[in-house]
């Protein structure tokens, strides 16, 4: 039996977190996280995960920000943003140079995430 | 022994027996006389008596005794009765070893057999006895008598006479001890002392010899006994010494006196007499009264001194003015409360007195009486006051009259036109106003009361040049001490201007100030006049040049106007009324687009070419000049008959009369004006335009501001979506893949639902209050319930780079107004503070309420405004925001809203530093 896939999830509201894992767990290996900052220290730490999903509006650090840190150290992770904004021009250039493969918006159809998850297993 | 003899007669020896026999019985007579003798004397005698058995040792010795009898005296002394004490033992009787005390007196009388008496204390009976003792065999008898009182008395006796010993010998007092003679018994060292003799000297003297001759005898001596007496005597120095003597017979022939030395006593009464004289003598020529009042402890009071010339304050005479009571009913009712309120507080204050108050004199005049106390605590336990009352009548009424003066000074200037204003100008160059009289008010617009806080007020009125000039008239004044006069405008509120001559003298001061009482009245009207009647001076020569200018211009003018009139295209014409006809000239002619030929010079044939819609008026315009001598001046429009071309014409004439007034033609101009009317209708329709996009970008702006806010509630809106979805997911997931499920997880989820729930809603509400759209102003509205709507809306902006501070007032803010309009002045506002902060910051927000306004203060340390712009930020579309990202309307929008609210809005701002915008609000409690 294959092992699950392990997913990281930020969101600096404790619920999204909570509501993440509960309905992802059956699928993925959820690890979560509060912030970009925290988040790093995660793929530093689980060097097999392998999707990284991020909120876009968060204090500290955005999203977007987050994601092009993390890429420069782990190039090979794909990331994903999940958020309750429209996509603007950034978002749009972000996915167009395949920095992010997909984006993701609130309320989360967590059916889709699954799919594109395995999708781009 | 002779036989013979034995036959001797028996009557013989039976004589002899009788003998015996009666001898005996005489003798048992005698003892039995005895025995009861002794026995009456035994129960009755006073002493008592008591008979005693020895009881011996084994060798003999004497141990004790047991009592064989006691008589009645001896029972009731020791408190028994016969049988308790018969047969038993000494030491048993009376419980105590009586064995012991009285030993070694029965050892003697019965080594001596001799009876022996003495005097002893017995403790058991607290007597002391008189005791005698007699042996008889093994037996002894004790009397004894009672002696104690006689002790008792003998010894006080000596006690007492050694006290008086004492007491004469060390008493401080004289005291000598004479006989009937006068001659000294016994003196004490303090009489020496006295009396400057030695003990052994007085012992050889006799009284007589130390008193002062002849003015008191020896008798006078002796006669006084028993009381005080006063002698002066003399020392052996011959030094004279007043005595005051007290003389008792203490004993027979025997007297004893004490002297008490007063002579200082009677010298110091002598002394405070002559003083008492002496302050009777000052005080009396002291004007007014000198008292003195004393509050004794129990609280009843008294005045033991007023001095005499208490007598002219009143006109009573003496003896009524030293009673206290008669003095406080003297005092007029309506001070009597005061008086003794004061006086009371000054006995508790323990402080300097001082009342004026009136009196009523014996005449029923009012007095007035200034008093002046110090009160000084007694050391009974009273409070004296020693005071003094002064007749102040003359200088209150001084007083009064003077108080009088300035009211009518008062009234009078108050009612006086213009203004009486008293002004100093002190030694270091400070103007004070001393008094202004109420006509400022009309003179300055500024009520007096204002005036005397701030004279800057009035000044202020006064122009820039009016004032120097005052300035420098004031300061000549001050040089010169001579009156001033001087003429200034006001400039009221309402911006009228007065004139007012103000006159003034200077008065010099002792610290070197000046004072200036002054006159001012309103010379408006004169200055009017004056001024009209120049203008009318210079206009009259003007008038006269004019003419001569105009009478050489006149000639060259026709033939200018002539020129011009044709190059301007403008037409002449002339309606003669008394023919009816209408004279055109050649440019007429163009203008209306008719052949001169036909025209038929009527006036009806002008009205022909006139546009149907602007005939009525324009002939209407020309009749209305005609019947009112004015200037004919309308604008019509006229059809040329041929090519059907609208022209708009401006027409001017004026009438021209004769004599009588008559109308006799109307000549004038017309010219054609239809580019001016083509240029005013594009300018309209320009305008129009502007109006319309002003419009429409006021509305954008609105629109802008839904933008911040549906951007900022999508995100709001879809975190709690989120969360609702999530927990839906969750459930769903559960359901379908799982038998039984858990409550606390389905709880859990559930949970997730309810908080997103409650989250959305509270958006939804604060979303509401900016999307009503009604223009009512009547809502009570929270101010710090909007603030915190609009921060939520905005958060997606700020969270997390800016901290909001909040300084709220305590009291709820409430005003009465549009909530969505206020809103999105709050939310311009907030939205502006958050732009202004590029990175990381704080925005304070601080409400405070007063009785009028709600204060509301946004303050943010961001970019700022540069001093060169700040004035026109709330202008119409002025941003700093680049293209696209505002429409400079924000603030003009929120400064529209704060007018309509009756609010106010003010920013200030420092580059590089922050903004701060502060609103004012009416309090809806007003």
């Amino acid at each position: 039996m294959d092992s699950k896939c392990k997913v990281l999830y930020i969101d600096d509201e404790k619920i999204n977190l909570l509501v993440f894992m509960k309905v992802m767990e059956a699928k993925f290996d959820v690890l979560v996280a509060l912030s970009g900052a925290e988040g790093l220290e995660i793929l530093e730490k689980e060097p097999d995960v392998t999707h990284v999903i991020s909120d876009m509006k968060m204090p500290e650090m955005s999203g977007l920000e987050f994601v092009h840190e993390a890429s420069k150290t782990f190039p090979d992770k794909r990331f994903y943003l999940l958020s309750g904004f429209a996509i603007d021009d950034e978002i749009q250039e972000a996915l167009d140079s395949k920095l992010i493969i997909s984006y993701f918006t609130k309320p989360a159809d967590y059916n889709k995430i699954e799919k594109v998850l395995v999708e781009n297993n | 022994m002779d036989m013979g003899d034995t036959r001797l007669p028996t009557e013989l020896l039976m004589g002899r027996l009788i003998q015996a026999e009666e001898r005996v019985a005489a003798l048992t007579q005698m003892l039995n006389s005895h025995e009861e003798m002794y026995r009456n004397l035994f129960n009755n005698l006073g002493d008592e008596v008591h008979q005693w058995r020895l009881i011996r040792d084994d060798r003999g010795a004497i141990v004790t005794w047991e009592l064989v009898d006691a008589n009645p005296s001896a029972l009731k002394s020791w408190n028994k009765t016969k049988e308790e004490v018969i047969g038993k033992l000494t030491n048993e009787i009376f419980g105590y070893d009586a064995t012991a005390q009285f030993m070694p007196t029965i050892r003697k009388i019965f080594e001596m057999h001799e009876s022996v008496t003495w005097v002893e204390y017995f403790e058991p009976t607290h007597q002391y006895l008189s005791m005698k003792t007699i042996p008889m065999g093994e037996y002894f008898i004790s009397t004894g008598r009672d002696i104690t009182s006689d002790i008792l008395a003998e010894r006080r006796l000596k006690e007492s006479e050694q006290k008086f010993k004492s007491l004469f010998k060390n008493s401080s007092v004289a005291k000598i001890l004479v006989d009937t003679h006068g001659n000294y018994l016994d003196v004490n060292d303090s009489a020496c002392e006295l009396l400057g003799y030695s003990f052994e000297e007085l012992m050889m003297m006799s009284i007589s010899q130390i008193i002062n001759a002849p003015l008191q005898s020896e008798d006078t001596y002796f006669q006084r006994r028993n009381e005080a007496s006063e002698i002066e005597i003399k020392r052996k120095d011959g030094e004279i010494r007043m005595v005051e003597v007290f003389t008792k017979e203490i004993d027979s022939n025997q007297y004893l006196s004490t002297l008490i030395d007063v002579t200082e006593k009677r010298k110091n009464e002598r002394e405070r007499i002559l003083a008492e004289e002496k302050l009777r003598n000052i005080t009396n020529s002291v004007p007014g009264a000198i008292y003195q009042f004393k509050f004794h402890a129990d609280g009843s009071y008294s005045m033991p001194y007023i001095s005499e010339r208490a007598v002219d304050l009143l006109g009573f005479d003496y003896e009524k003015m030293m009673d206290v009571n008669f003095l406080f009913s003297r005092i007029h009712p309506e001070d009597m409360e005061r008086i003794m309120h004061s006086i009371f507080e000054a006995n508790i204050e323990n402080t300097l007195w001082s009342q004026e108050f009136k009196t009523l004199n014996s005449a029923g005049a009012i007095v007035w009486i200034k008093g002046y106390s110090y009160s000084i605590r007694d050391f009974d336990g009273g409070i004296v006051h020693n005071g003094v009352f002064l007749d102040v009548t003359e200088k209150k009424q001084a007083e009064e009259a003077l108080r009088v003066s300035q009211q009518e000074y008062q009234n009078i200037t108050e009612n006086l036109p213009g203004i009486v204003l008293r002004h100093r100008l002190t030694a270091e160059g400070r103007n004070e106003l001393l008094f202004v009289s109420k006509g400022v008010e009309d003179m300055y617009g500024v009520p007096a009361e204002e005036v005397m806080a701030d004279n800057q007020l009035i000044w202020k009125r006064i122009p820039q040049e009016d004032f120097a000039i005052f300035m420098a008239l004031i300061q000549e004044s001050a040089k010169k001490l001579s009156p001033w006069k001087f003429e200034h405008r006001v400039q009221l509120t309402d911006q009228t201007e007065k004139w007012v001559l103000m006159k003034g003298i200077p008065f010099e001061q002792y610290d070197g100030s000046i004072i200036w009482d002054t006159i001012g009245i309103d010379i408006t009207p004169q200055k009017k006049a004056e001024q009209e009647l120049e203008q009318l001076n210079k206009n009259l020569e003007d008038l006269v040049q004019e003419r001569a200018m105009k009478a050489i211009k006149l000639a060259k003018e026709l033939e200018l106007y002539w020129l011009a009139a044709e190059n301007a295209k403008s037409g002449v014409w002339r309606l003669d009324m008394r023919t009816n006809k209408l004279e055109w000239d050649d440019i007429m002619y163009q203008l209306y687009g008719i052949d001169r030929k036909d025209f038929s010079g009527a006036f009806d044939a002008w009205g022909k070419n006139l546009h149907p819609e602007d005939k009525d008026r324009a002939i209407n315009d020309f009749n209305e000049a005609i019947s009112k001598r004015t200037i004919f001046d309308s604008l019509f429009r006229i059809i040329n008959p041929n090519t059907h071309q609208i022209s708009h014409i401006r027409a001017k004439g004026k009438v021209e009369l004769d004599e009588e007034g008559n109308v006799i033609a109307v000549y004038g101009t017309n010219w054609d004006v239809t580019r001016e009317m083509e240029l005013a209708d594009e300018r309209e329709k320009a305008l129009n335009t502007l109006k319309e996009t002003q419009s429409q970008l006021i509305q954008s702006e609105k629109m802008a501001s839904l933008g911040v806010l549906t951007a900022g509630v999508a995100h709001e809106i879809n975190n709690p979506l989120n969360y609702i979805h999530g927990g839906y997911t969750a459930i769903k997931n559960l359901v379908e893949e799982q038998k039984e499920i858990e409550r606390a997880e389905l709880s859990e989820c559930l949970e997730w639902i309810k908080i997103g729930t409650d989250r959305a809603t509270q958006i939804v509400k604060s979303l509401n209050l900016f999307s009503r759209n009604t223009n009512s102003l009547i809502e009570e509205c929270s101010i710090h319930a909007l603030i915190d709507d609009s921060l939520l809306i905005l958060q997606n902006k700020y969270k997390g780079r800016i901290d909001i501070i909040k300084k709220y007032s305590s009291a709820q803010p409430l005003v009465v107004g549009n909530s969505g309009r206020l809103s999105q002045a709050l939310l311009n506002l907030l939205s502006n503070a958050i732009d202004a902060i590029a990175n990381k910051g704080a925005i304070s927000i601080e409400t405070a309420l007063s009785k009028k306004y709600i204060k509301i203060s946004i303050s943010d340390n961001g970019c700022g405004i540069a001093p060169e712009i700040i004035e026109r930020v709330i202008d119409p579309f002025f941003t700093t925001k680049p293209p696209g990202k505002g429409t400079g309307l924000g603030l003009y929008i929120t400064k529209a809203i704060m007018d309509e609210h009756n609010g106010r809005m003010q920013i200030t701002s420092e580059l590089n530093k922050g903004t701060l915008v502060v609103l004012e609000l009416p309090n809806k409690n007003v």
